[in-house]
């Protein structure tokens, strides 16, 4: 029996919606399981080892619906708005490797003026606020590669809170098995898979032929543009998009004959494995949805895509794929190489990253 | 006074019996006389045991039929006898009505787009195997089995999840292209306009279950659930044909009669 969280009304385990009120019912154990919760987008003080109060978590992580998956979304972890804790533990994560050259000397620092955290020597900027020292100007650090134009890759485990993080200098840096580290564990990682450059404000990403590929997330309500022979992936579901070929008449002049074609421009194939096709579905008309359990195209047993997850539909003759504010976002694989930037996620592999400046 | 009642030689006007070819009285041979053949019909239409093809749908009026007389009978867009020029669809020699050994047969002349026969009850599919249900057309297809091995580099490909099946049904779109794709679950694949694996609920022409497709025994079978408008199946080479047959080709529906 689940109680009814507005009006404590006992309902049976596969209601929705409750009887008494008509609110929506959480599912017991959860219906969607996350790939990876979102970190609050006020950010997580990364580079500090000072205890600075975590912000209020913003308490819709994906854009409000009024579908049973809000109340499913919101992990039962995430800490209700109402209580504001203390550093959140689990937010913070283990000291990052620092950025910046070790300071020099080892004398006392001084103090920040703005928000009183310990500055060590040399230093002409505040390492949790960001504030101007006074009267200390900038000791030269090494100027080039590592500097104030590097980007990070940070890894966002399956929990949702950050795991290591990876430098995105101005050169290049080659990221695969190879590289070792958290990413030696990935079997679905290419030795070399993808390279990636920080020009201080975009990082420039590009597959190096990699079995699997790189992935970028679209977030919620975006729409990007997908071409024929474009793959996209929702949930577990791996999904190939080719736009219909009218085909010609043959050499004698003889229309081949088929199924009629009207109002059809496209057609999603399932990959499930290598070079192999599962199931296709048409595409036409206003479009198709995808999704758990609403849409053309369902997936019912599978977990990680949304009761109605992403649609895609045909504007002249460009086509665009649209994320529905699904649970676990919408991913399209990058051809060749992309432009990335602060904030956007990549899907390498199995792993998830997000990409900060 | 009556009329004589056999055939009168030309020469001395004596009756002649029937079947003779010389008048007894004078020997003149009569060339053209009793010939003692059988009556011959006033139209072809009548001539029992030949048959013909009733044009149930297509470019003509319906119910026109043709007599299948000869030995042979082409049919196509551009070499006949049976002719329709305005079916697109139809290769220029398309197919040949033949009687082989006192059977009426149909044979595929390399159409591109095939011959087909109304399917009664069920019959067995091969790989490559192709049928129509209302205005849909499809292939059945086996599917091998999956390679789910490492690289040699040591990298796994990440593909969705699947069951495993052992055929697919494809749909063919106008112009030859794939279409969807639907793979067997349980070794069984029903096809209609809704409550199926593969539903089409904007067909007006196909039945709410309309044929199923099944893998019994290590054979693929391919069973008419009684639709209403039938089910057809593409021939190989040749196909013998019985009183009631319907043939589809090109965009023209007939049906077979042998009296």
């Amino acid at each position: 029996m689940i109680v009814c969280p507005t009006c404590s009304k006992e309902n049976q385990d596969h209601y929705k919606f409750c009887l008494g009120c008509g609110s929506d019912l959480p599912r017991p154990g959860g219906d969607d399981k996350p790939l990876a919760t979102t970190t609050p987008p006020a950010g997580v003080a990364a580079v500090s080892n000072m205890p600075v109060p975590a912000p209020a978590p913003d308490p819709a992580p994906v854009a409000p619906q009024p579908t049973a998956e809000t109340a499913v979304a919101e992990p039962p972890s995430a800490p209700e708005p109402a209580a504001v804790p203390a550093p959140e533990p689990a937010a913070v994560p283990a000291p990052e490797p620092a950025a910046a050259p070790a300071p020099a000397a080892e004398s006392e620092g001084t103090q920040c003026a703005s928000c009183g955290a310990m500055i060590s020597p040399g230093f002409a900027f505040c390492g949790a606020c960001g504030a101007t020292v006074a009267g200390v100007s900038p000791t030269s650090g090494p100027v080039g590669a590592f500097g104030k134009d590097s980007a990070k890759l940070v890894l966002i485990q399956p929990d949702g809170t950050e795991g290591g993080t990876v430098e995105i200098p101005t050169s290049e840096v080659a990221v695969g098995r190879d590289a070792g580290g958290f990413f030696g564990s990935d079997a679905y990682l290419s030795p070399r898979h993808a390279v990636f450059k920080s020009d201080g404000k975009n990082v420039n990403v590009k597959d190096e032929g990699s079995l699997n590929g790189v992935f970028v997330k679209i977030m919620p309500n975006e729409s990007r543009e997908i071409g024929s022979g474009d793959i996209f992936r929702i949930g577990q579901e791996l999904i190939l998009f080719e736009a219909i070929d009218r085909g010609s008449a043959s050499a004698d002049g003889t229309e081949k004959m088929g199924s009629p074609v009207e109002g059809l421009w496209g057609r999603l194939s399932l990959i499930v494995g290598k070079g192999r096709l599962g199931n296709a579905f048409p595409a036409g008309g206003d479009g198709v949805i995808l999704g758990r359990e609403r849409g053309n195209i369902i997936f019912p047993e599978d977990g990680y895509v949304s009761g109605i997850h992403l649609r895609i539909h045909a504007d002249g003759d460009k086509y665009f794929i649209t994320d529905l504010g699904s649970s676990n976002g919408s991913f399209q694989k990058i051809n060749g190489e992309a432009t990335v930037s602060g904030g956007d996620f990549l899907l390498m592999g199995a792993q998830l990253f997000r990409i900060d400046f | 006074m009556e009329q004589a009642r056999y055939y009168i030689c030309p020469s001395c006007y004596s009756p002649m019996p029937g079947g003779h070819k010389f008048c007894g009285k004078c020997g003149t041979s009569v060339e053209g006389g009793p010939s003692g053949s059988e009556a011959k019909y006033f139209g072809d239409m009548q001539a029992p045991g030949k048959a013909k093809l009733i044009l149930i749908k297509g470019e003509g009026m319906d119910g026109i039929s043709y007599h299948l007389n000869s030995n042979e009978h082409v049919a196509g867009r551009t070499d006949g006898p049976i002719l329709f020029t305005e079916d697109k669809w139809l290769s220029p020699r398309h197919a040949n009505f033949i009687y082989d050994d006192g059977k009426l047969k149909v044979r595929d002349e390399g159409s591109v787009n095939g011959v087909f026969i109304g399917l009664k009850g069920t019959t067995e599919a091969s790989t490559g195997f192709i049928f129509l249900a209302g205005e849909q057309v499809f292939r059945i297809d086996t599917v091998e089995s999956y390679d789910d091995d490492a690289e040699p580099d040591g990298t796994f490909f990440f593909a969705s999840p699947r069951t495993d099946s052992s055929f697919k049904l494809v749909q063919i779109l106008e112009g030859g292209g794939d279409g969807m794709v639907v793979h067997s679950r349980d070794n069984v694949i029903t096809l209609g306009r809704e409550g199926g694996d593969m539903n089409f609920p904007n067909d007006p022409y196909i039945s709410g279950n309309h044929v199923k497709v099944e893998m019994v025994e290590g054979k693929m079978m391919l069973t008419d659930l009684d639709s209403k408008n039938g089910t057809f199946f593409k021939i190989e080479d040749e196909h013998e044909l019985v009183h009631g047959n319907y043939i589809f080709m090109g965009r023209q529906l007939l049906r077979v009669e042998i009296t």
